[in-house]
């Protein structure tokens, strides 16, 4: 790859201590636009935890988070969205007594520039603005296949389908980095299909970067450009499914001994 | 131009009829369908600009007359200007079910020599692709234009291309030949009503699918005969479409009906959103399979027990007085007694007025059910409330239906209706229904044994289907030829029709009544998932799989007692002694469905071979 192409996101040795702990211990990685990275390890390795960092949802204790070129390590998680960092939780985040189509609009709610005054008349800019939201989570409502789940409040919906709108919100902010925390979990073969097809889907047509963590290693193999190795809040291992999978570290920490002789 | 004497023996074209369309009310909304949210509108005159574009794109690639095409895509308005383009150039046009699998896309595709696929996203060309790509592959078929291009920006340049591609590259053809437009239009005057226009394949219960050659002249005489029947020929036409239109009833209904009536075709959204679909557009004509017909039932009936308890005694009371009128406009048919038809006002006014609105079939004229048996009680439904809806027979060979229930008439019970204008017909002694029509098809394509096996040579079609005449000139369906059953006592039975009686139960999807050669009858039985499994639900019953639903004594104990209330209808010999419950969800893709969902016969004793052990015991 080109040398030069500045990375979408970088990190640069992150650690976080809680007390004496180190969750995270001098973590570095790159996204580089339209790539897909996967971050896996064993349960505990902190895989949650960086990513808590990367978005701004907990304060890194050393170390630099570029986005684009730019330090954010400092930010509240709140300016997030409005750099391009969209992202899924591991336990759903949605309203639930809220629809579909009310739960994607809060997911643009960054986009959102009039007083109370103004949307109280209705006229001109928030009537534009609320137009053209409605118009982008359409988009994405056909995109996500889920036009029949438009006005059906949240509640209402399989998990699968929950994790379809959850997606949908991260997506309307209209992210350049996706940060995806175990989507598949708890999905059945065809739902991890589709949801692994949405995942192509999103690089493809938005050309939007994708940083997942994944437990599921059919997805990882399948989809990743590149996969970091987490254990222990190190780094043990990065490159491609296929260097990954043959390492012996990675092997060790995911079997807990020494690898058979390769 | 339109003219009864002409349309009534199919002597049009279809491409003739959208350039009269396009002509003679070129700025009305032809097309609907729903762009992100929102219905958008598309002209006769551009449904008949991009089908003559679609022409162009596909001379530009050298396709000429009688070479085919396949389609294989979800209903869209590309679909149409595909269908039509490339019957503008007299080539013929093979539609795919949505469903079928790539060995089946294959075995067509390969079989009509198609030499280009439209198809409708990733999943259809993929099915494309993976058939080319087989040991036989498909070697007629040099190009594919794929309608939604999501998901398929890495696949190789080309295959596929974009479908606004294919009339980009009809663009080019007309700015190359300057006398392209001339030519299209003497094309499309020299089509005959007799040319094959479509190929549509039967899927085939027995045996591989074959296809059968349709004209113009059959889809002409089969969608207006239709609407003379139904009286709807001066009625305003607006359809939801959503069923394949590679069947030969959707085609009819919605492309050459629309043709003849103009008016408006709107596309659901998917199958899943029809019902919302319907109240948004509210239709003047809807076409139902049972299972849609049974959806819009249950959800009226999900919502009214959420309703205040005025509401339901008003419901109740409404229902049960509805029922009594109903009856009496089914002896009756238009003649019902005065008192009769002030108190249906009177409910209507109350009640089922605003129930036809919640559905959004206030402005059906003509609603139709077909495709499988329907439960009697759904339909009752909706007669009840004021929207009878119709049922008919036919065949893909006769170009779609030959007879239908006509309204105003009483209802005789079982009965398909009287003949369509245009139909003769006569019963063989066996039983076996003859017809002849305009709507009578050419053969089948590459199979002249198998067209001399039911076509004669002056144009009678052995259906293959065992009647019984009812009333003075119409026609009950008995069962398939094929799918009577000859027991060891020698007695001849009718398995449709019980196994129709099982399946109107909720808890019973799908059941085979089994017995050639054998002493007695026995029945394989697939229990509905949905409804067993909230019947168990509701008594505690835990269960984790479909099989794990069909182990238990309880299950077993609930459809034995379906089974028992059903054999007590029919006589002894028909009773089903002994039943085994699938242990698995039949499917089309397994090869056990059709792509219309019936049951393969010709599959049943390789497939159940370890069931029907469990009946009649080893060696049988």
């Amino acid at each position: 790859m080109n040398a030069k192409v500045q990375p979408l996101l970088e990190v640069r040795k992150i650690s976080k201590r809680f007390g004496g702990v180190k969750a995270v211990n001098d973590v570095s990685l790159k996204v580089n636009p339209g790539e897909i990275v996967s971050l896996i390890g064993p349960n505990g390795a902190g895989k949650t935890t960086t990513f808590n960092l990367i978005s701004g949802v907990l304060p890194p204790s050393a170390g630099q988070i570029l986005f684009e070129g730019k330090d954010v390590a400092g930010l509240k998680s709140s300016d997030f969205a409005g750099l391009g960092i969209g992202r899924t939780f591991q336990n759903l985040a949605l309203f639930r007594q809220g629809t579909v189509v009310e739960n994607l609009l809060v997911g643009r709610h960054i986009y959102f520039r009039y007083s109370v005054l103004e949307s109280l008349l209705y006229f001109g800019r928030p009537r534009r603005q609320e137009i053209q939201a409605r118009e982008k989570i359409e988009q994405i409502i056909e995109f996500l296949e889920i036009e029949e789940l438009r006005d059906k409040t949240v509640s209402q919906l399989a998990y699968g389908q929950q994790k379809r709108v959850e997606l949908g919100r991260a997506l309307a902010c209209e992210p350049k980095l996706l940060l995806l925390d175990e989507i598949v979990a708890g999905m059945n073969r065809e739902e991890k299909e589709d949801i692994a097809r949405f995942i192509l889907d999103i690089r493809d047509e938005f050309g939007i970067a994708v940083l997942m963590i994944e437990h599921d290693m059919q997805v990882v193999m399948d989809l990743s450009d590149r996969v970091y190795v987490l254990d222990f809040g190190s780094l043990i291992a990065q490159g491609t499914p296929a260097q990954v999978a043959d390492n012996p570290l990675v092997l060790k920490a995911y079997l807990g001994e020494e690898a058979p002789h390769a | 131009m339109l003219e009864h004497d002409k349309l009534i023996l199919g002597e049009a074209t279809l491409p003739s009829l959208l350039r009269l369309r396009a002509t003679d009310r070129g700025d009305q909304v032809a097309l609907r369908e729903k762009v992100q949210g929102i219905w958008r509108g598309r002209t006769w005159a551009e449904y008949y600009r991009d089908a003559r574009r679609v022409a162009f794109g596909l001379v530009k690639l050298g396709l000429k007359q009688g070479d085919r095409i396949i389609i294989a895509g979800e209903d869209v308005p590309e679909w149409f200007y595909a269908d039509l383009g490339a019957q503008m150039i007299g080539v013929q046009v093979v539609g795919i079910y949505p469903t079928n699998p790539w060995p089946e896309v294959q075995y067509i595709a390969g079989h009509c020599q198609a030499k280009l696929a439209v198809t409708g996203d990733q999943e259809q060309t993929d099915k494309v692709l993976d058939a080319m790509a087989s040991i036989e592959g498909l070697p007629h078929l040099k190009h594919i234009f794929c309608v939604d291009l999501k998901g398929l920006r890495r696949y190789e340049p080309g295959r596929p291309h974009a479908f606004a591609h294919l009339m980009e590259l009809g663009d080019q053809y007309l700015q190359e030949n300057s006398s392209a437009d001339h030519w299209l239009d003497a094309m499309i005057d020299q089509l005959m009503p007799d040319d094959v226009n479509v190929l549509v394949y039967t899927s085939g219960t027995t045996g591989p699918p074959k296809g059968a050659m349709l004209t113009h002249r059959n889809f002409v005489y089969g969608a207006y005969a239709y609407m003379v029947a139904r009286q709807m020929t001066d009625k305003k036409f607006e359809s939801v479409c959503y069923l394949p239109l590679c069947h030969v009833a959707e085609r009819t209904y919605s492309t050459v009906q629309h043709l003849i009536a103009g008016g408006c075709v709107n596309f659901a959204e998917s199958v899943d959103t029809v019902a919302t679909n319907i109240r948004e557009i509210a239709p003047t004509f809807f076409l139902g399979v049972p299972r849609i017909w049974e959806k819009l039932q249950q959800g009226f009936e999900f919502r009214m027990k959420d309703s205040g308890r005025f509401q339901r005694w008003l419901y109740s009371v409404g229902m049960k007085r509805g029922r009594v009128l109903s009856d009496r406009r089914t002896q009756h048919g238009a003649h019902v007694a005065l008192a009769g038809r002030l108190e249906f006002a009177l409910w209507y006014g109350l009640l089922f007025r605003n129930m036809q609105r919640h559905m959004g079939l206030n402005r059906t004229h003509t609603r139709m059910c077909g495709g499988a048996s329907v439960s009697p009680e759904t339909l009752r439904f909706f007669d009840i409330i004021g929207l009878p809806v119709g049922q008919g027979y036919g065949l893909t060979e006769a170009g779609g239906l030959c007879f239908v229930q006509v309204p105003g008439r009483p209802l005789i019970s079982g009965s398909c209706g009287p003949a369509m204008e245009g139909v003769e017909w006569k019963v063989a002694e066996d039983g076996e229904v003859i017809v002849r029509s305009p709507g009578v098809f050419k053969g089948y394509l590459f199979d002249d044994k198998g067209t001399r096996d039911i076509l004669s040579p002056d144009g009678w079609l052995a259906t293959g289907d065992i009647v019984e005449k009812r009333g003075a000139d119409e026609l009950a369906v008995v069962d398939r030829k094929k799918a009577i059953i000859i027991t060891s006592g020698g007695k001849n039975i009718a398995p449709s029709e019980i196994e129709n009686a099982l399946k109107d139960s909720p808890f019973i999807r799908e059941a085979i009544v089994v017995g050639e050669g054998k002493k007695f009858l026995g029945g394989l039985i697939q229990i509905d998932f949905d409804s067993v499994g909230r019947w168990a639900g509701e008594r505690d019953l835990q269960y984790t799989t479909f099989k794990s639903l069909t182990q238990m004594v309880e299950v077993r104990e609930l459809i034995q007692g379906v089974v028992d209330v059903v054999n007590s209808k029919f006589a002894r010999v028909e009773n089903i002694r002994k039943i085994v419950l699938l242990e698995k969800e039949l499917d089309h893709d397994d090869g056990e469905l059709t792509a219309t969902q019936k049951v393969r016969r010709g599959t049943i004793n390789k497939k159940f071979g370890r069931e029907l052990e469990q009946i009649y015991g080893a060696g049988a």
